[in-house]
């Protein structure tokens, strides 16, 4: 079958279909091929002639890749990408583009001008900015495996470090936000063993403390289900990353 | 089935279809049994680039006309195996019923020639 490696490969870039589908295809394709060889072997030619020969009575032009495509094409994809290739104009890209951003700014503005979060440490607004990054890279994940199918095996975990990344920034802006809300608290904070407590010496330390209690307890619930959230949607594409790649690993296999 | 009817623009695509259910009337067969039994059977008449083949099949598949099973060939060599299906058998039968009209008024056309 290392004959037919390179071809095999060709095809794999050609055809524009999700995975297990698009390595089944290939699989099946890959099987005749190699019984195709053999005949040509065993009629009597030589093994370059053979593997000649067999690539030719297997040429898929782009014709044969295109109706592959509408074939396994579902309505919703081909609905979508005639949507898409209809929005030729730049003007109606940027009106698709600016009714995207509106979208996206009015539900930052819901959200950060509710009760629950105005109350919060100000470091709740980058903390929950870091979040929706997550959100928009996990959207354009998605689009990319899910509706796009874009299962070429290069760009399968390209932008999954992004997770990582904005994942630090949440727990690094919660937690940075809690000290440095408690230490504007003017509280006394003192580690005993398993207990943390703070030291109150009058009213005014008190109304500090009862505050960074508000603004931390909130800030940290922020935090934590935004750290929560942002794992689902990580672990989320990744079972889908690893079905590709599982598919991918068993073509290689059987060849 | 509005599919099934036989026109001077379907030609290509019904006999196509035809010559690959009739073949899979007998036993399943993979795509390259397929092939080489067409060529063979019509002393090379019809042959097949293999690559056509494959758009051909799945959408016979897809339409429930043919089923395609995967079989395990020796340790890690899977091969899809295709076999016809009640429907598939209902379908090719109206097809040679409606071959043998088209051929019917083919000759009563060209046949004039000899007459």
């Amino acid at each position: 079958m290392k004959h037919f490696t390179q071809f095999l490969n060709n095809l794999n870039d050609k055809i524009d279909l999700p995975q297990p589908l698009k390595s089944r295809i290939i699989l099946e394709i890959a099987a005749d091929l190699n019984d195709t060889y053999k005949y040509y072997l065993n009629s009597g030619l030589p093994d370059s002639e053979a593997v000649k020969k067999a690539k030719e009575k297997f040429e898929i032009t782009d014709s044969i890749i295109a109706d592959l495509s509408r074939l396994h094409t579902n309505l919703f994809r081909q609905w979508l990408e005639k949507t898409i290739g209809k929005t030729q104009d730049i003007w109606e890209r940027i009106l698709f583009f600016l009714l995207f951003a509106f979208l996206i700014l009015a539900t930052i503005f819901s959200v950060l001008t509710t009760p629950f979060l105005s109350k919060s440490s100000v470091f709740a607004y980058p903390l929950v900015l870091f979040f929706v990054a997550v959100v928009l890279t996990w959207s354009a994940k998605f689009y990319q495996l899910y509706i796009k199918k874009d299962h070429n095996i290069k760009h399968l975990n390209s932008g999954i470090f992004l997770f990582k990344l904005f994942g630090i920034a949440i727990l690094f802006s919660g937690f940075a936000g809690y000290f440095v809300e408690l230490y504007f608290s003017g509280g006394e904070a003192m580690i005993m063993g398993p207990l943390f407590i703070i030291l109150i010496s009058d009213a005014h330390t008190l109304s500090l403390t009862l505050e960074f209690l508000i603004k931390s307890s909130s800030l940290m619930m922020i935090c934590m289900m935004a750290i929560l959230i942002s794992g689902l949607l990580w672990f989320s594409l990744m079972q889908k990353i690893h079905a590709i790649e599982k598919a991918e690993a068993e073509i290689l296999l059987a060849q | 089935m509005s599919h099934n009817e036989l026109t001077i623009q379907s030609l290509s695509k019904n006999c196509n279809e035809s010559l690959i259910l009739a073949i899979l009337f007998g036993e399943k067969k993979h795509g390259y049994q397929l092939a080489l039994e067409i060529e063979e059977k019509s002393q090379a008449q019809f042959r097949f680039n293999h690559g056509t083949l494959y758009p051909i099949l799945h959408k016979l598949e897809k339409e429930g006309l043919i089923k395609g099973s995967w079989k395990q060939e020796g340790p890690v060599r899977k091969r899809k195996y295709y076999s016809i299906t009640a429907r598939g058998k209902k379908y090719i039968q109206n097809q040679l019923k409606e071959w043998k009209m088209f051929y019917q008024h083919f000759f009563n056309i060209v046949g004039e020639v000899e007459r």
